[in-house]
């Protein structure tokens, strides 16, 4: 079997409090000593409530946040080991998307910018047409290309922001809430999205939520966090099916459609 | 969709006419206000009278320097006539003592004043521009080194400073440049310090990591996502440390740490015509560039304001 295309051993991460001079400041532990990995093609849910640092983890994976100790490698590298053109050149396969749309598009640049930044970052150009062809495989019309974010509705920004993450064709995409920020009726709709994307490319992905239902349904494998720590990973369904850490039943149990009948 | 169809929609769409638009709004909105207009009629009319100084006094018939004795009252040197002399020949009256034209000397006063003015508030907010925005960027030591280097010079009395520079520069250097170069030197770090704090929180927001994570390297993202909206905050500052630049020059030059003697300038008609009010012999000679420095620090301090308020730089974005 191939390697997997995450693998997080031990890694810890530590914020100093602001100030921190002398003894007694040991600063927040946000993630304390966990180990997981996301096979490549795998969709890999991470639960848990806020603040136990699954967002913090997350960022781990890209190098957007540096472990106070431990290892990760991602795509068959030691982030600690790349240089600053390496991780740069890492986060080509590694892509992102974030919780709210329309704060993580620039409000002063069209699509069609945005667009372009991404490839500007690794020295490429593209055409029109490519543009337009990337935008559409993912639902907004080649339209959309001039527009300025506040021009279009939450769900169609999020599109923008998933043609942004597969612009270089990434093997590995996070997702950290995806879908928080968006009204119920598209929830599923980017969903659906994510999901085709993990079975038609085959490109796997880090989904960071707090909803235990959104999880089960499009991740292969569930961990669950708890300040700081794994309490709890294994398959979605065995997980939903009957939870052990009385964490993870606590989020079974807060899932609505857990009462439904089947 | 051919790429025409695209192309054309784009069109419709926004860039490039809704970047126009966007752009005529905030002009529009300038000029709306009728604070803005004003106070920008108040800087430009003496800044085109001080660029075309030699036009305007040759069109007048006169020169800064020919002295007209003629015109003057022998006991005492006060000018002959009304308001100062003023005449056909000499719009503004003549200087008491000299008999220099006044319109003359106020002209190129200008020109010295504000162009000294102009230096040193485009060499001071560039630097503040260039520094804040790293001190955003790349914050940590940086950021602590560049604001403990601001505090200190908060603590620094420059006023005296300046002065004290000013009264011991060797006559064989030129005044006009030290001038710049010591007021820009004092005159970048509230804009620094305003510039950086807004640099930094520019950089925690979202699509500024996102940009990040798409590996986008450091000059990009400081020239793509955070320039475009440090932009209007820059050219606000600018606006508002032109007036306190004009007055400052202009305060020098009263204090006799100014110009050179032989180069007009605001301030100098200004300290020269001190002893002229107190004895009440000829008012005219302090009010008219008197009047011509407050046209000046009040108008940019207005259209500064109103810039502010149309760019409207604390809540840029958040509609």
């Amino acid at each position: 079997m191939s390697e997997p295309i995450l693998e997080m051993t031990d890694v810890s991460k530590r914020y100093r409090a602001a100030g921190g001079f002398g003894r007694g400041r040991k600063g927040f532990l946000a993630v304390d000593g966990v180990s997981l990995h996301v096979e490549r093609g795998e969709a890999l849910g991470l639960v848990g409530e806020s603040g136990s640092g699954k967002s913090t983890l997350a960022r781990m994976a890209n190098g957007l946040v540096v472990p106070t100790s431990g290892t990760v490698r991602t795509d068959g590298q030691d982030i600690a080991r790349l240089s600053r053109r390496g991780l740069r050149r890492l986060r080509r396969n590694v892509a992102m998307v974030f919780q709210d749309p329309l704060a993580s598009l620039n409000p002063r640049q069209t699509v069609r910018q945005t667009l372009e930044n991404v490839f500007r970052a690794h020295g490429e150009t593209t055409s029109t047409a490519e543009l337009a062809a990337l935008l559409e495989s993912v639902g907004p019309g080649a339209d959309y290309l001039g527009r300025y974010p506040h021009e279009a509705s939450g769900g169609q920004l999020q599109r923008v922001a998933v043609a942004r993450a597969l612009a270089l064709k990434p093997a590995l995409i996070i997702a950290d809430e995806p879908t928080s920020a968006l009204d119920v009726s598209v929830r599923a709709q980017i969903l659906n999205l994510l999901a085709d994307l993990q079975r038609d490319q085959g490109i796997s992905f880090l989904h960071v939520s707090h909803d235990l239902a959104v999880i089960r349904l499009y991740s292969d494998r569930v961990a669950v966090m708890q300040r700081g720590r794994i309490v709890e990973t294994g398959p979605s369904d065995e997980i939903f099916r009957s939870p052990q850490h009385p964490c993870t039943r606590a989020l079974v149990e807060a899932t609505p459609e857990a009462e439904l009948p089947a | 969709m051919s790429i025409a169809e695209i192309q054309q929609a784009e069109g419709r769409g926004t860039p490039a006419l809704g970047r126009f638009l966007r752009k005529r709004s905030v002009l529009g909105r300038f000029f709306r206000k009728r604070s803005g207009v004003a106070g920008l009629a108040m800087l430009v009319v003496p800044l085109v009278a001080g660029l075309c100084a030699p036009l305007l006094v040759r069109i007048e018939g006169q020169d800064p320097s020919t002295l007209h004795t003629d015109l003057l009252n022998p006991d005492g040197g006060r000018p002959l006539g009304a308001f100062g002399g003023v005449s056909a020949d000499h719009w503004l009256g003549v200087v008491p003592v000299t008999g220099v034209d006044l319109f003359a000397q106020i002209v190129y006063g200008i020109r010295s004043s504000l162009f000294i003015a102009f230096g040193a508030s485009i060499l001071s907010i560039a630097f503040a521009a260039v520094l804040g925005t790293a001190t955003g960027y790349f914050g940590g030591w940086l950021n602590a080194v560049a604001g403990r280097v601001i505090d200190f010079m908060f603590g620094f009395p420059g006023l005296m400073f300046v002065i004290a520079i000013m009264a011991i520069v060797p006559p064989e250097m030129p005044r006009g440049l030290v001038l710049v170069l010591v007021l820009a030197f004092f005159g970048w770090t509230v804009p620094a310090r305003i510039i950086g704090a807004q640099a930094g929180a520019i950089n925690a927001r979202a699509f500024v990591e996102a940009a990040r994570a798409t590996g986008a390297p450091p000059w990009q993202i400081i020239r793509r996502e955070m320039l475009p909206h440090l932009f209007g905050l820059v050219v606000v500052l600018f606006a508002m440390s032109l007036p306190g630049n004009v007055s400052v020059v202009a305060g020098l030059s009263f204090l006799g740490v100014g110009l050179r003697g032989d180069v007009p300038d605001l301030g100098k008609l200004l300290s020269d015509s001190l002893p002229w009010i107190y004895s009440g012999a000829d008012v005219w000679y302090m009010l008219f560039p008197g009047a011509v420095v407050f046209l000046i620090v009040f108008g940019a301090t207005l259209a500064g304001d109103a810039l502010r308020d149309v760019l409207d730089v604390r809540t840029e974005d958040a509609a």
